[in-house]
């Protein structure tokens, strides 16, 4: 419950980016250079007199989008390879399986970072990148629970129907095994948001799209004397993985209860 | 009489990984092992027998659900293991299922109307807005009315019998024409047993629908059945009528099951056939005739010789060295 | 108020025994006053099927009724001077458990300890109420074995419970049940996990125990073919509540309540070909919020509307046969 609010009010900030701070994250005002938080600078301006305020919103929008973005990916691609592991068993699952072992034991940070070195610095692409790599863990939870249910009747009985097996893993299955992913992704988006940041930090990506990462990376040089560039973005940072945590958790409490049947 | 259904020399062995320290063994269940039966146009076929006989096995194999180690499966004459695929969708519907467990055969997400309803857009054979009108004319033949009532409740909502019953109907739901029944009472309480025993009666006399009811329960196989087919560790060793089965049984084993069934009104001083010993493992099978071990008429060739199914009376076949109408 | 008068010198008379459980959704009446008894060397059936309260009367008699249950009314008197049990102390009635009274359960497997061997479990069973070397019990659990007619017993005392079959399991729990000679043996649907040929030799072995020690047998179940076998006498329940008792001849020929008489008419049978079935429409009801009056009377061919409001109480219809009915005399004259 505290997860949502705190995420839908996060989403709220982020999304009003546009009212709240019309002039964009990208206005230089050279006069204004490193003022502390006032009344005309809510949260103080940096180095080139940028309005940390504006940057702050319009960079939690970024990164919201970047984590839903990953993580929808994540779970789509974790949908199908956990489906198709689970339901059909056998050769195709333990093929399946040694590549989600092999893209498990590998350190997806360095692989993300090596990737986006290596094709430059698209917000687009990193998102990408990031939902590519998180999918394991959804796939693996999501085939446990295939591989549980579908030797049940009910599942016999539509193959008795003649139910082609997309229908009877989309349909009959999918509804019921989908719940311990959807817990995952809440953390994926969470995960996927740090990771971002992670690499904006470290400069890499699109410093004009000016995500929380990027923030803190231009926090860096003049933190000592303006605070306030670098506590801000961080401070967002930390409610918005912790908002979805918390969401993730709440969510696997009251599933574990319902899971009954 | 026309055959509908022909079991011909059916196989199914699983081998199993025994590990341990000292390495691994290699050993086979014999779940079901050259079973030969045929299942004519509008009888109601039996396969009885008790745990791990073998009956489920069958029944699986005949639905199409697991593949056998060996034999041959022909419905209407046609191999339904080589069919390919555009015959196989053709012959699916002819053949459905109705399951043990009212709880775990309905799937616990969906409503009555799209359980009966599944099989329908399985084949494609019903659009969105006629789903309503199909499920509804099924649950009321079921007997599960008004259907108003039913259509929108989740199996959690109904009691066993009615789910049962929405089971019924969902393998009614593309007009088959032979129904398996895998222990179809088997779960329910003694005050509903009949309540869909008298169903399938009933669908059997509207329709013509051929049964093939698998049950360890001899009294449900005796009010439900014509034929009678009696499995034991893997084995067929009687077949005949219901009524010569019940009334003439010529296999030690099939004396056995009877006589060890209690019924209401028994008497204590009544004939009965003791067994010695213990159920034999399906992965170390007795030599000869799996059932030696326990017989009471036990003779040396039965400990060499497995026998086969032969016919002993008129349309009544036993797999016995000394059945009852050759012993004296 | 019924106190069965007709048996005197009973063994075990249960009182107006009232057991509910209490949870969120409701209290479930599971047993709702409840009166039979039990003489010395008889066996008795509780027949009844889910929810009768056949097994929960089972566990009170124990007085091992789990939480949200709890026995809250009636009485459960063990007449050799033991007293009512529903008011007894723990420690007293761990002394009883055992002893006095056993239980065997339906699913051997998850009531015996898989990490001991079978011989240890009955050995525990009788150290625990008697002062006795190791030794000693060891030898008392293999003649015991042996009167079971466990085939080599020194062997099967260093076994497993998942190297023996369902039978042979079953036979260990008996042992356990009969190891310190109670007076009462509660046998909780001892067959149901076995096979037909495996229930046959279970229950010649209880009968034979029940000879051979003059031990009472309460046997719970819901097959009524079974108590036909070795009940001597039949207690019907039905969502909680006592609906018939009698002999068995009485209840199997001349059933005297409109649920034992549908019912009996309503089952296949394996001795001769039944054409036509009698069916009992409806379902079971809950026992959370039961029918009113007779918690039949949905169900009853015969209801009328004071079958609604009155709830029947169990009545005399002959020598040791009560049926709780409001119209038993207009339907059995």
């Amino acid at each position: 419950m505290a997860g949502l609010i705190l995420v839908a009010s996060l989403s709220i900030f982020a999304a009003s980016a546009s009212i709240l701070a019309p002039n964009g994250p990208l206005t230089v005002n050279l006069n204004d250079i490193y003022q502390a938080p006032n009344m005309l600078h809510l949260f103080g301006t940096d180095d080139l007199g940028r309005d940390t305020f504006a940057r702050v919103i319009w960079g939690t929008r970024i990164s919201l989008m970047v984590g839903f973005a990953a993580a929808a990916i994540a779970a789509a691609i974790g949908i199908i390879v956990g489906s198709v592991a689970g339901y059909f068993g056998g050769y195709v699952d333990t093929i399946l399986m040694r590549f989600v072992d092999v893209m498990l034991s590998i350190p997806t940070f360095f692989l993300i970072l090596l990737i986006a070195l290596i094709f430059g610095g698209n917000e687009f692409i990193i998102v990408f990148i990031i939902g590519f790599t998180i999918w394991p863990n959804g796939a693996r939870l999501l085939r446990g629970e295939m591989l549980k249910l579908r030797d049940q009747d009910f599942v016999n009985a539509a193959r008795v129907a003649g139910a082609p097996a997309r229908m009877i893993m989309f349909s009959e299955l999918l509804p019921i095994t989908i719940y311990p992913l959807i817990v995952d992704s809440g953390l994926r988006v969470g995960s996927a948001i740090l990771t971002e940041a992670s690499l904006g930090f470290l400069g890499v990506g699109d410093p004009n799209a000016a995500s929380l990462g990027w923030l803190l990376n231009e926090a860096i040089s003049s933190f000592r004397s303006a605070w306030w560039t670098g506590l801000f973005p961080g401070l967002i940072l930390c409610l918005a993985v912790l908002g979805f945590n918390l969401i993730a958790d709440g969510l696997n409490q009251a599933l574990n209860v319902k899971l009954r049947w | 009489m026309t055959t509908l259904l022909k079991v011909s020399q059916l196989t199914k062995h699983y081998t199993v990984q025994k590990r341990s320290l000292f390495g691994s063994s290699r050993k086979v269940v014999h779940a079901a092992d050259d079973v030969t039966f045929e299942i004519n146009e509008g009888e109601t076929f039996g396969l009885v027998g008790e745990t791990g006989c073998g009956k489920t096995t069958i029944a699986k194999i005949v639905a199409g659900l697991i593949q056998p180690t060996s034999g041959h499966i022909y419905f209407s004459g046609d191999d339904i293991f080589s069919l390919n695929k555009d015959d196989f969708r053709k012959f699916r519907p002819k053949m459905q299922l109705i399951f043990q467990d009212p709880y775990a055969s309905l799937n616990p997400r969906q409503t009555t109307e799209d359980i009966i309803t599944m099989p329908l857009r399985a084949n494609h054979l019903v659009e969105k807005r006629d789903e309503e009108e199909k499920a509804s004319a099924l649950l009321e033949k079921v007997g599960l009315s008004p259907a108003s009532n039913f259509l929108r409740k989740y199996p959690h909502e109904l009691s066993s019998g009615q789910r049962q019953r929405v089971g019924i109907a969902r393998a009614l739901a593309l007009n088959p024409k032979f129904i398996i029944a895998d222990e179809p009472v088997s779960a329910l309480d003694a005050s509903i047993k009949s309540q869909i025993l008298t169903l399938l009666q009933k669908l059997k006399k509207e329709s013509g629908v051929t049964y093939f009811v698998i049950s360890h329960d001899l009294a449900t196989i005796r009010y439900l059945c014509t034929t009678v087919a009696v499995m034991h560790l893997g084995k067929l060793v009687e077949l005949s009528d219901s009524e010569d089965i019940f009334n003439f049984p010529e296999h030690p084993y099939t004396q056995a099951l009877l006589s060890a069934t209690p019924e209401i009104g028994d008497s204590e001083n009544d004939q009965k056939l003791r067994l010695e010993g213990e159920l034999p493992s399906p992965i170390n099978l007795p030599t000869g005739c799996r059932f030696h071990t326990r017989c009471p008429f036990a003779q040396p060739k039965c400990t060499s010789e497995e026998p086969q199914l032969r016919q002993t009376r008129m349309r009544h076949f036993v797999a016995c060295h000394f059945p009852t109408s050759e012993r004296n | 108020m019924v106190i069965l008068l007709d048996n005197d010198n009973p063994l075990l008379r249960v009182e107006n025994l009232t057991t509910y459980f209490f949870s969120g959704e409701g209290t479930a009446k599971a047993v709702d006053n409840v009166s039979f008894s039990v003489k010395e060397g008889e066996t008795v059936g509780l027949v009844g099927e889910s929810g009768s309260g056949k097994t929960v009367t089972a566990f009170s008699i124990m007085r091992l009724v789990p939480p949200p249950g709890k026995i809250v009314g009636g009485h459960i008197v063990l007449d050799d001077g033991t007293g009512d049990l529903v008011v007894k102390p723990e420690e007293e009635m761990m002394k009883i458990r055992g002893a006095k009274i056993s239980m065997c359960f339906q699913d051997p497997f998850t009531y015996l300890n898989p990490l001991t061997t079978v011989g240890k479990q009955i050995a525990e069973a009788i150290t625990l109420h008697r002062e006795i070397t190791s030794e000693d019990a060891k030898n008392d659990v293999i003649s015991l074995m042996k009167s079971l007619a466990i085939q080599s017993p020194e062997e099967r005392y260093d076994a497993y419970p998942h190297q023996l079959s369902g039978g042979m399991r079953q036979r260990i729990l008996l042992a356990m049940a009969i190891s310190c000679g109670p007076k009462l043996l509660i046998a909780d649907e001892p067959t149901t996990a076995l096979d037909v040929i495996a229930q046959d030799e279970i229950l010649s072995l209880l009968k034979e125990i029940k000879n051979k020690l003059g031990v009472a047998l309460l046997l719970i179940t819901h097959d009524l073919a079974i108590a036909s076998r070795l009940c001597d006498r039949i207690v019907i329940m039905y969502a909680g509540k006592v609906m018939e008792v009698g002999s068995a001849r009485h209840i199997f020929r001349e059933p005297k309540h409109p649920y034992t008489s549908a019912l009996l008419e309503s089952l296949p049978r394996v001795r001769h070909k039944v054409i036509e079935l009698k069916t009992i429409e409806g379902a079971l009801p809950s026992v959370i919020n039961p029918p009113t009056g007779c918690r039949f009377h949905p169900r009853c061919p015969f209801a009328t509307e004071t079958c609604k409001k009155e709830i029947p109480e169990l009545v005399k219809v002959a020598e040791g046969h009560y049926s709780a009915c409001l119209r038993i005399n207009e339907i059995y004259q």
